[in-house]
């Protein structure tokens, strides 16, 4: 197998100039996609019969614990590529998403709480599906700490890399919460393709709007990447003449 | 639908706009940090590279 494209695809300077030649593009289409969400989601879709207009803010709510578990599961396979093929960049990635994955956790928790209040009248409980999101948002801010807790960031790459990789434990956890344990939460929105249980403009404003969170998420991965890049390779001749003096 | 109706989301407008405007301010807030970051990163990495140079220039 060539192995050459993976060598490229990890060298930071690689990605450097490839990212920024796509990324305008990539906010442009978040952009887009984010305003027909909101527009879907917000106004040209109906309301729920049992919630009524309260159903809108599911466009925003599913996204964000989408994006929450996803960007976990991609910051532990980063962190496990950077920790035993000893790849730079992958480290770099995983720190860089960190933080966005925690954005996306907290959103995720604060409308959960804004839905539930009206909805079940009550902002928190302490089912399964809310705990194991709360340790989520726990593991994230974790990862964070433990990474900057160390003066060597190599030494903070690989400690932090090991707790990423054991938390991953808790996506499928966070997932199956609904059916293993009794929860006020209700199930799956849309994982049941088969006999699609919701109004299909309904449909598509909740899948226009996953697209734009996760897209936006990806762009704000590779924007700290960017900056993550220029200050590990500060020494490199191409980092001088990219940031000029 | 009227503006006010659009607003008033059948009563649970404060709880809907609520969930967005705090979404809003998440995205924004995470954006600007990022790039706060990078702006000072680049101030210092300038001002190392400068210094470096007039060290090199004095050797010689």
């Amino acid at each position: 197998m060539n192995w050459q494209w993976f060598h490229r695809l990890s060298s930071p300077k690689w990605f450097y100039q490839i990212s920024g030649k796509y990324l305008p593009w990539l906010w442009g289409i978040t952009i887009l996609l984010m305003a027909l969400g909101l527009y879907q989601g917000l106004y040209n879709s109906p309301v729920d019969y049992q919630q009524s207009s309260t159903v809108r803010i599911m466009y925003i709510h599913v996204p964000a614990a989408f994006a929450s578990m996803m960007f976990y599961v991609i910051m532990a396979i980063a962190a496990a590529v950077g920790y035993i093929w000893r790849i730079k960049l992958a480290h770099m990635a995983a720190i860089s998403v960190a933080p966005v994955g925690a954005a996306m956790t907290l959103i995720a928790l604060v409308t959960g709480s804004l839905w539930g209040k009206p909805i079940w009248n009550t902002w928190w409980e302490w089912d399964a599906r809310l705990t194991s999101e709360l340790i989520l948002f726990f593991l994230y801010i974790g990862f964070i700490s433990l990474h900057s807790a160390f003066d060597d960031r190599e030494v903070g790459d690989r400690a932090a890399g090991v707790l990423g990789m054991v938390g991953v434990i808790n996506v499928p956890i966070i997932h199956f919460s609904v059916e293993w344990w009794h929860t006020l939460h209700q199930g799956a929105t849309i994982s049941k393709f088969e006999k699609p249980s919701m109004d299909p403009a309904m449909l598509y404003a909740l899948l226009i709007m996953i697209a734009a969170v996760t897209l936006f998420c990806t762009a704000m991965m590779i924007y700290r990447m960017r900056s993550e890049i220029l200050s590990r390779e500060h020494n490199k001749k191409w980092v001088r003449e990219v940031v000029g003096l | 639908m009227s503006f006010e109706e659009f607003i008033n989301m059948n009563g649970f407008g404060f709880y809907i706009w609520t969930s967005y405007a705090i979404t809003a301010i998440v995205f924004l807030g995470l954006f600007i940090m990022f790039k706060v970051q990078r702006n000072q990163l680049i101030k210092q990495l300038r001002k190392r590279y400068r210094l470096e140079e007039r060290q090199l220039e004095e050797r010689q």
